[in-house]
């Protein structure tokens, strides 16, 4: 890690090896003696140490709401009357052949719009409750990336890069700002999807092991059978042992892996197996209440969804899940909604006014309602909460399937943010009339990624990692393309 | 609804940004991988003493360009435990690694190779592996989880033909063409009838005939060629000298065949008449290309044939009476191809020093990443593959007896004895100045901790869906049939790649799940690894760890003619294949004590020491050592 401006709060990873294989374990030893205090230990010896951002920052952490396959943007927050009322002719603009002459006609969105708030910025009906937050959202209507696939899109969409073998925006948030909460891991995904090759888009990479994310539940447990349906940390107390005993024992094991770790040499992925330890240990304290919602008001549980068995009760235990969690000074949690053994997520290729309906239903309610609450409870200003998938898809309807579905759209969608120093009320870029090409202020993921770091006081710029011979940053994959900070969209 | 398909699909590429640009078909011609392995004279070294096999030339040449030293080389218990479970996925008994340490034969590492070979955990390991490349999974997955009932079958077919070291072209083409090839004995019957039955096992099996070819196409391209050919289903490859016409082509073979729920009766030289998954010719026809806007039958009717990139313009045509899929099999195990013998020859190298020549062992493309880190040791391996008549077992011999395997993987010592810069100029180690660390793989682990605490079963075969009577039509979301294949899980001591692999749902195979199990939604040739602290947890408090715990330290007690200090001795041999060092057991025997002490409120003396052996037991298993083979 380089970092030119202020090198003495920053390390080169050799520091890092160095000077954690030598005390790291110790230290994690000695913290647990003051397990309530913030993580405000010096970096040298933990990696996961909270340490001030580079300048002032907007939030302190970020939940990231990921709609993994593609929801449509001509359907939800891209408003283009112009489709309605063409619906079913050639979409008049010269460039759209992108998709190989898969997109056909012109298939006009399936809901109506309306407008919300002050703002009065279009909504359509599939998203009533979050288009009534719409005065806290900037919607970013000009987004656009390079391939139309999920998997490398989606690659793309979180490490910046859509092959190489990448630390996710989560990892690289983590390892700029550490964590405020020790009791916890500071990168938590809930109910991730492991469809591609498991945890490809949420790993770390070469960033040290300390800055892997943690998940919790799955993607497709709903069907699962009920001690795996919830999302839910297992295995969180010993059946007989107490704590103090717990404590003498991996105090031996850490021990023994220190005296074995003298002798071969410093290993940042050692060392972060040594801090996995510990941070188990502190999560059987932490993670009990943390899952228990008894402490929630009924009128709480109401609001997101959770009081009762229906569509929205899953994602809506979510929700709140991740609201506790960043209460707690978790730095980063990236909710699924995802694929599971029901259905394929947002990829409608067919029948895209059946599924687009029951998976709004089951993320509308809730979303919101992490808004509202994040809101009321003062924790908005320091939350960036962000909404979006891997691309949008297409004004026309698929050529091949002929069954009122869409195809994947990169060429112009849209992504929301909301709180974190993020003006409400904006609509920041736009598609052309038809919703096909993002024609203004037009925002690629390596933007959106340099936009999350600044809000979080981190210069995508500067953020970087000594891999081999390579400083690595989040934002330099893109041919050519270097982030832009978005800071229209600030507050 | 599509239900997986679209996730698989490459769809296409926009020219108006900036994307890697598509690579032309020129450059394409010249690509290394596309042309034959040639055979390159062993290049000049310096330090000739260090070479025990002819790979280690080629490493040693590209060290010492690179001014970089082998380093030296791994202890002997270090060795032992690097290769017992590269071959087997099992740590060494103790009675192995002490014979091993006292024998003084400058052949006694070769015979342990030999007598590991030998095994059959050997085939369990090995088909383990191919069972990810050629994503087997016991069940469809998804929304209609249907069982593959008699996948099994397959799977024990694979680990007899690891076992038996069956040529590896033979297993090929078994694999694409086992029906059509000659008739022989019951074995013969038995295997080629049976080896066709991973192009049953994709999730798309029962989507439409092209989205089931599709998913037979990708798999065995990137199987077998490193390649993938599925992705130009919509439009040539954006990255690879593939197009269109090459997948409809290929694809015209596999939908002249017929596979969807195909089973045969067939009669094992056991005797035993059982059903395998299998696949027959169907009506031989060509596909047609679709147009734009029309449906999937309109085009251009395109003759089935192989990729054009690996066989030039003059590809004799294909049988019209047959699929294909024999031609296919022969031409794919030519002893010049290209690819085939190059692909498999770097997977076993992959699994060896955790890194392949080629890095992602499943694209050989011009679309890599990096160009391989030895070439001309790749063609080597391959061309020696094909001379030893398609023995794998020859070429992990050629692997494991290499000094370049017999390395030390610790960095920071040889660093120090020979001044390596390797670890500054290299770091990622691709020119092998060093072994690799590698973590245990989620099998491995498991299987571990049921070896130590002897509670493994080591009865090879079987299916839990038959003993639950589960057959192909036992949708398994349903009548809670998850909830029971979940509770036999916890209670089945075989080795885990006897459990059933229930595709989406694998979060119930915890352990495996929690160590990086992949989905098996897709083949893959190289795993990822997590470390967090959810496994910890599970270390921790787990009913299954606590379980193995006690099964260790109860044998560990039923010792009752040795002291202590002998106990841990033992201990350690057991659980981290070496010996123990003085102030290690002085230590435990300090742990074990303290853990009695504190014990006060328990009033009876035997259980005071069954619970601090316990613990000290677990914490063996918690040590990162425990976990990583150096």
């Amino acid at each position: 890690m380089t970092m030119s401006t202020s090198a003495s709060r920053w390390l080169s990873r050799r520091e890092l090896l160095q000077k954690s294989s030598v005390g790291f374990g110790q230290l994690a030893l000695a913290s647990l003696l003051a397990p309530q205090q913030p993580a405000r230990a010096d970096r040298r010896t933990n990696p996961l140490a909270s340490r001030a951002p580079q300048f002032a920052p907007r939030a302190r952490s970020v939940i990231f709401c990921f709609m993994q396959g593609g929801p449509s943007h001509v359907d939800t927050f891209d408003y283009k009357p112009l489709l309605t009322r063409n619906n079913n002719k050639t979409i008049p603009l010269a460039n759209v052949d992108g998709n190989h002459g898969r997109t056909g006609n012109i298939l006009k969105p399936f809901w109506r719009f309306r407008k919300y708030g002050q703002s009065g910025i279009e909504v359509s009906d599939l998203f009533p409750h979050i288009g009534r937050c719409a005065d806290d959202i900037c919607f970013i209507n000009s987004m656009y990336t390079a391939g139309a696939s999920h998997f490398p899109e989606q690659m793309r969409l979180h490490t910046g890069s859509e092959r190489l073998i990448r630390p996710t925006l989560g990892s690289w948030v983590l390892y700029g700002l550490g964590t405020e909460n020790e009791n916890l891991p500071g990168f938590i995904t809930i109910c991730p999807c492991y469809n591609f090759g498991n945890i490809t888009l949420l790993r770390s990479a070469f960033l040290p092991s300390a800055y892997q994310m943690v998940p919790i539940g799955r993607s497709n447990a709903i069907s699962a059978p009920p001690s795996f349906r919830n999302a839910t940390f297992r295995h969180t107390q010993h059946p007989s042992r107490s704590r103090a005993l717990q404590r003498k024992q991996l105090d031996f094991v850490a021990a023994l892996n220190q005296h074995k770790l003298a002798q071969t040499g410093p290993d940042a992925e050692l060392e972060g197996r040594i801090a996995s330890f510990e941070t188990a240990f502190r999560m059987q304290t932490a993670a009990p209440p943390l899952l228990n919602y008894e402490d929630e008001t009924p009128e709480t549980l109401k609001l997101y969804g959770v009081d009762q068995p229906g569509p929205t009760e899953n994602y809506a235990r979510q929700c709140l899940l991740a609201r506790r969690l960043v209460e707690r000074g978790v730095r980063f949690v990236e909710l699924y909604h995802a694929p599971n053994s029901n259905d394929s997520g947002w990829d409608q290729h067919n029948e895209l006014a059946r599924y687009h309906a029951s998976h709004a239903r089951e993320v509308d309610q809730p979303i919101a309602a992490l808004l509202i609450d994040l809101k009321r409870r003062g924790l908005l200003d320091e939350t960036l909460v962000v909404w979006g998938g891997e691309f949008g898809r297409s004004p026309g309807d698929e050529v091949t399937s002929k069954r009122g579905g869409r195809d994947h759209h990169p060429w112009g969608f849209t992504f929301w943010l909301a709180g974190g120093g993020v003006r409400g009320g904006i609509k920041y870029g736009c598609t052309d009339d038809y919703g096909y090409h993002a024609v203004e202020n037009r925002v690629n993921f390596h933007d959106l990624h340099a936009t999350i770091l600044h809000l979080l006081g981190l210069d995508h710029r500067q953020l970087t990692f000594q891999h081999g011979a390579e400083q690595v940053r989040l934002t330099d994959a893109l041919n050519g393309l270097d982030g832009n900070v978005l800071y229209d969209i600030m507050a | 609804m599509k239900r997986l398909l679209p996730w698989l699909l490459l769809v296409t590429v926009a020219a108006n940004v900036s994307a890697t640009p598509p690579r032309k078909h020129e450059v394409a011609d010249t690509h290394w991988s596309f042309q034959s392995p040639t055979a390159t004279p062993l290049p000049s070294i310096r330090n000739t003493r260090w070479p025990r096999q002819p790979v280690d030339t080629w490493i040693l040449a590209r060290l010492e360009t690179h001014q970089l030293h082998p380093a030296a080389p791994a202890e002997k218990a270090t060795l032992l435990r690097r290769a017992t479970y590269g071959l087997t996925g099992l740590p060494p008994a103790p009675d192995e690694l002490q014979r091993f340490l006292a024998s003084a034969a400058p052949d006694a590492f070769d015979r342990v190779v030999d007598r590991l070979l030998s095994s059959p955990r050997y085939g369990e390991q090995w088909a383990r592996h191919w069972l990810d490349v050629v994503r087997y999974a016991d069940s469809l997955g998804g929304t209609a989880n249907f069982p593959f009932a008699n996948a099994y079958r397959y799977r024990d077919y694979v680990i007899a033909a690891f076992n038996k070291d069956k040529p590896f072209a033979r297993f090929v083409q078994e694999l694409v063409a086992g029906d059509l090839l000659p008739a022989g004995d019951t074995e013969v019957e038995a295997d080629r009838l049976t080896g066709p039955g991973a192009l049953l096992l994709g999730p798309a099996i029962l989507n439409s005939p092209l989205d089931a070819a599709a998913d037979q196409i990708g798999m065995l391209t990137r199987a077998l060629l490193g390649i993938d050919i599925s992705c130009s289903r919509c439009h040539d490859h954006p990255f690879e000298p593939l197009t269109t016409e090459d997948f409809y082509a290929l694809a015209g073979i596999f939908t002249s065949t017929e596979s969807k729920r195909f089973e045969r009766q067939l009669v094992l030289p056991s005797g035993e008449t059982v059903q395998v998954l299998s696949v027959k010719e169907g009506t031989v026809k060509n596909l047609r290309m679709p147009t734009v806007g029309g449906g999937d039958d309109s085009g251009r009717e395109i003759p089935r044939r192989f990729p054009r990139i690996l066989t030039g313009d003059r590809q004799p045509p294909l049988s019209t009476t047959q699929s294909g899929r024999l031609e296919l099999a022969h031409w794919l195990t030519r002893a010049n191809h290209p690819l085939t013998a190059r692909v498999i020859a770097n997977r076993l190298w992959q699994r060896h020093f955790s890194l392949g020549l080629v890095a992602d062992p499943d694209n050989f493309g011009t679309s890599a990443i990096s160009a391989p880190s030895h070439r001309h040791l790749l063609d080597w391996l391959a061309l020696h593959l094909v001379e030893r008549g398609w023995s794998l077992k020859s070429l992990h011999r050629a692997i494991l007896q290499s000094a370049s395997y017999q390395q030390s993987s610790q960095a920071l010592l040889d660093q120090a004895a020979h001044g390596n810069t390797g670890k500054s100029s290299d770091p990622t180690n691709r020119l092998l100045w060093r072994q690799n660390r590698r973590r245990l793989e989620a099998e491995e682990i498991r299987d571990t901790l049921l070896a130590i605490s002897g509670q493994l079963n080591p009865a090879m075969g079987g299916s839990l869906f038959a003993r639950l009577g589960l057959g192909n039509n036992a949708e398994l979301k349903k009548n809670g049939r998850l909830e029971q294949v979940v509770d036999h899980y916890q209670d089945m001591l075989q080795r885990s790649i006897y459990q059933p692999v229930v595709r989406t749902e694998m979060h119930m195979a915890e352990l495996l799940d929690i160590f990086d199990f992949p989905g098996r939604d897709q083949m893959t040739g190289q795993r990822q690894t997590s470390t967090n602290a959810p496994q910890a947890l599970l270390l921790m408090n787990s009913p299954f760890v606590l379980k193995q715990a006690h099964h260790t330290a109860a044998a560990a007690l039923l010792d009752r003619g040795i002291d202590d200090t002998v106990r841990i001795h033992r201990l350690y041999l057991r659980t981290l294949g070496r010996a123990a060092e003085t102030t290690e057991v002085t230590t435990a025997l300090r742990f074990i004590r303290s853990w009695e002490a504190s014990l006060r409120a328990e009033t009876d003396p035997t259980a005071r020491r069954v619970q601090a052996w316990e613990s000290l037991c677990q914490a063996l298993f918690m040590l990162n050592e425990f976990i990583y083979l150096d």
